[in-house]
C-alpha cells in the first residue's frame, strides 16, 4: 500500500517505501528540499499534460 | 434439451475464437462458437462514418445496461459498477475486438517472457519491489517466434524486420526478437510527420523504424487463400469496422476459412455464463439466447476465447481453478490484473505547418523502442520498465480529434477560431508503457452486485503504483526532447497555460498520472491477467499450451493470459497464443492428456 495522493494533485511528490516524504510545486525544489534523498522516488500527480490524446484501441 | 455435441466449442468469436476454430476446422473438427452479440461484415462498415454511432455511442462495444464490471482501487474499498463505458472499450459481436481494433501488430521482446528471470540477473532481487509480482511466462519468445509468424502472415501484417535470425537490420526494430523471416508486406510510406519524427528521433541518436500494422498498403493475399484489398486511409479505423476490410480482422481474415470448411457455426445472441463440468473435467457451455432461455452446448474441447473479462469471470462463475487470494498471494484465478501506462506524451501546435491529419490509418505510425522494456539501463532510475514512442498518423475524426493549446477559452469565438486553425497543425507524441504486476491488483466476483440475468459482476481492484509514477515522469522528458527536435523553435509550457500566439507551441515535460486511476476517461484496452500462462499450477491458470491445469479439456486464451503488460499493443501476441492453443489442441484431441 502507499500514502493517499489525493491531497497532492498538481503537486510533485517524494516516496520512499510507499510514503510521500516531501512535496513541492516543482521538480526542481523537490529535488532541493532537505527531505528528499538521491534514492527516493520523484514524480509528478495529476493529469496528463492538455492536448495529450491516446488513441490505442 | 441440451444442442448437439460437437468436438469444440468456443466462447466468443473474436481473434482467438477465428483463430482456433479455423485451425481445427481445416483439419475436420466440428466447432460450434458462442457469440454474445451481432454478426460483423465489411458491407455493413461502407460509407458508415458515423463517429457520433460508433466513436461516442459505442455501437461495437459491450452495453453497460446488461453487464459491467465493479471497480475499486484498494482492499478497503467498496467496489461501485461501471455504468458507462470510459477506460476501456470491450468489444462485442462476430469478430470481437478484432473489428474495432487500430492494427498494431507487435511482437513483446524476449526480455517480456523472462521478466523475472532477467531482471533478477541484471539489477538484483533486491530491485523488484516488494509487492511487485512480475513472474515469468512459462514459454520463451523463441518458442512463441513460428506463432507469432503465422498470424502476421495470416494477418498481412506490414513492416520491416529489425532483427532476422539475429542479425539486426537497420530501419527495422533492431531491439525485437529474432524474427524467422521478413513481414510479409512491405511497410507503408512515411507520411509528413511521420518523416518528421524520424528525422528528429534519429538526429537525436534513437532507432527510428515503420510500426508494424494490420492496415494492408498494398493488396495481400494470404496462406489460406484470402485476398484483401489496400487501404484507403479514410482515418476510421480505431472504434469502427473496416469498410473496404484492408484492415486484418477475424470477419475478413479467418472466420472465412472456418466457415468454408462446413464444420463451423456461430450461435448469436449466446451469453455464455457458465461452464458446466465435475471439478476436473469441463462439459458443456451454459448460455442464455436471445430469448433468456438457459441453453447447453455440450462439446468434447472448450475454448474460453472471449474478452479477458468474461474468461475470468467464467471460471469463477463456473467453480474452476481456484480464486486469487490477495492476502496470501495464493490460487491463481483473477491474478495479475494489469492495464497500461499512458501519460507521458508530448503535443505540439505548429503557427503554419500543416499535415493532412484528416487522411491515416489506425496503425500507420513511426516508432522508437530505445525505451521499451529493458532496452535501456535502469540502473539509479528507480523505477522498471518502459515503453514504445510512436507519432501516429490514424486519422482525425471530426469530434474527438480537436486539439487546442493550454490556456485557449474552454468555449465561444475563441476556441472556435482555434479549432479551425489548429486542427491541421497539432500533432502528438505518445508513451504507451508497461504495466507490472502487483499482490493486490485482481480480479474477483463482486459480492453486491449482479448482472440483468442474475450473476456476480466481476470485481477490480487496480491502482497506479509508485514504480509506473516514475516510470511515466521519465518518459515524458523523453517525448518532449523528440519533440524539441521536431519543432526546434517550439515554446515550452514551463508551469503555467500558454496562450495562443503565432508562434509554434508545445505541451510536455514530466509526465503524470492521476492521484487514483480514472475508469471514466479513455486510456486504452489493453487490458491483461486474471487467467495467467505460466510453469507452475500454484501461480497460474494454463500451461504454455493454454491447457487449464485444473481442466485438461478446457482451453483459456487471450490477453488474459499475459503475467503482467508489456508497452507494446497485445493483439499480435494474443494471435500468436491463440495459435499455440490451436495447436495444443489438436495434440490433445488426437491423445488427450496434460500437453505440459
Amino acid at each position: 500500500m502507499t500514502d493517499e495522493l489525493d491531497a497532492y494533485d498538481g503537486q510533485w511528490v517524494a516516496m520512499r517505501d510507499g510514503h510521500v516524504v516531501a512535496h513541492a510545486e516543482d521538480e526542481e525544489s523537490i529535488r532541493a528540499h532537505a527531505d528528499v534523498q538521491p534514492a527516493d522516488l520523484v514524480f509528478p500527480i495529476g493529469v496528463p499534460p492538455s492536448g495529450f490524446y491516446l488513441i490505442n484501441v | 434439451m441440451a444442442n448437439k455435441k460437437v468436438d469444440v466449442a468456443i466462447v466468443g468469436a473474436g481473434w482467438v475464437g477465428g483463430i482456433i476454430a479455423a485451425e481445427l476446422c481445416k483439419q475436420g473438427l466440428e466447432v460450434v462458437a458462442i457469440e454474445r452479440g451481432h454478426d460483423r461484415s465489411t458491407a455493413q462498415f461502407q460509407d458508415d462514418h458515423d463517429e457520433l454511432r460508433y466513436a461516442i455511442r459505442n455501437e461495437l462495444f459491450q452495453n453497460t445496461a446488461n453487464e459491467t464490471q465493479t471497480f475499486r482501487h484498494n482492499l478497503a474499498e467498496t467496489a461501485l459498477p461501471i455504468r458507462q463505458l470510459g477506460a476501456w472499450l470491450p468489444g462485442t459481436g462476430v469478430g470481437g475486438a478484432g473489428v474495432h481494433w487500430n492494427g498494431q501488430t507487435w511482437r513483446f521482446h524476449p526480455r517480456d517472457f523472462q521478466i523475472r528471470t532477467e531482471t533478477i540477473d541484471r539489477y538484483g532481487a533486491s530491485a523488484i519491489p516488494a509487492n511487485m509480482a512480475i513472474q515469468d511466462w512459462g514459454i520463451t519468445y523463441d518458442e512463441l517466434e513460428p506463432y507469432y509468424d503465422k498470424f502476421e502472415y495470416m494477418a498481412g501484417i506490414a513492416g520491416k524486420a529489425g532483427n532476422l535470425k539475429g542479425q539486426q537490420i537497420a530501419g527495422g526494430n533492431v531491439f525485437e526478437g529474432p524474427r524467422s523471416r521478413e513481414f510479409p508486406v512491405k511497410p507503408p510510406a512515411d507520411t509528413p510527420l511521420m518523416a518528421l519524427f524520424r528525422k528528429a528521433t534519429t538526429s537525436l541518436g534513437y532507432h527510428a523504424f515503420t510500426g508494424p500494422t494490420a492496415n494492408l498498403p498494398t493488396g495481400y493475399k494470404n496462406p489460406d487463400g484470402i485476398e484483401r484489398g489496400q487501404c484507403t486511409y479514410c482515418g476510421f479505423c480505431e472504434r469502427f469496422g473496416c469498410e473496404v476490410g484492408a484492415k486484418a480482422d477475424p470477419t475478413v481474415t479467418v472466420l472465412p476459412v472456418a466457415f468454408k470448411t462446413g464444420k463451423f457455426k456461430i450461435i448469436n445472441y449466446a451469453n455464455a455464463f457458465q461452464v458446466k463440468n465435475d471439478g476436473k473435467t469441463a462439459q458443456s457451455i451454459l448460455y442464455y439466447d436471445s430469448m433468456g432461455r438457459v441453453q447447453e452446448q455440450p462439446a468434447d474441447i472448450i475454448v474460453l476465447g472471449s474478452f479477458m473479462f468474461n474468461n475470468t469471470r467464467l471460471l469463477l462463475n463456473s467453480k474452476l481453478g481456484t480464486p486469487y487470494d490477495p492476502a496470501t498471494a495464493t490460487g491463481v484465478v483473477g491474478r495479475n490484473f494489469c492495464y497500461q501506462a499512458g501519460g507521458g506524451g508530448a503535443s505540439a501546435w505548429f503557427a503554419n505547418e500543416e499535415f493532412k491529419r484528416y487522411m491515416g490509418a489506425g496503425a500507420l505510425s513511426c516508432a522508437i523502442d530505445d525505451f521499451n522494456a529493458d532496452n535501456f539501463d535502469h540502473t539509479g532510475l528507480g523505477f522498471l520498465g518502459g515503453g514504445s514512442i510512436t507519432v501516429g498518423a490514424s486519422g482525425a475524426r471530426p469530434i474527438q480529434s480537436l486539439s487546442v493549446p493550454p490556456g485557449t477559452p474552454a468555449f465561444g469565438s475563441a476556441w472556435k477560431a482555434a479549432v479551425q486553425h489548429y486542427y491541421k497543425r497539432v500533432v502528438s507524441v505518445g508513451f504507451q508503457g508497461e504495466s507490472p504486476a502487483y499482490q493486490m491488483h485482481y480480479m474477483d466476483l463482486d459480492p453486491n452486485y449482479r448482472d440483468k440475468f442474475g450473476n456476480p459482476l466481476l470485481r477490480l481492484t487496480f491502482d497506479w503504483q509508485p514504480n509506473e509514477r516514475a516510470m511515466i515522469a521519465f518518459a515524458g522528458t523523453k517525448t518532449l526532447g523528440i519533440m524539441q527536435e521536431m519543432v526546434p523553435n517550439g515554446q515550452v509550457a514551463k508551469g503555467g497555460p500558454l496562450s495562443p500566439t503565432s508562434a509554434d507551441l508545445i505541451s510536455g515535460g514530466p509526465g503524470s498520472l492521476p492521484a487514483h486511476f480514472d475508469t471514466t476517461a479513455y486510456q486504452s484496452t489493453h487490458i491483461t491477467g486474471g487467467t495467467i500462462m505460466g510453469a507452475d499450477p500454484n501461480t497460474s491458470v494454463v500451461n504454455n499450451y493454454l491447457q487449464m491445469w485444473d481442466a485438461e479439456n478446457l482451453f483459456v486464451v487471450g490477453a488474459g493470459n499475459f503475467p503482467q503488460n508489456a508497452g507494446f499493443n497485445p493483439t499480435g501476441t494474443v494471435g500468436a497464443l491463440a495459435y499455440r492453443a490451436a495447436e495444443g489442441i489438436l495434440k490433445y484431441h488426437k491423445n488427450g492428456g496434460a500437453l505440459v
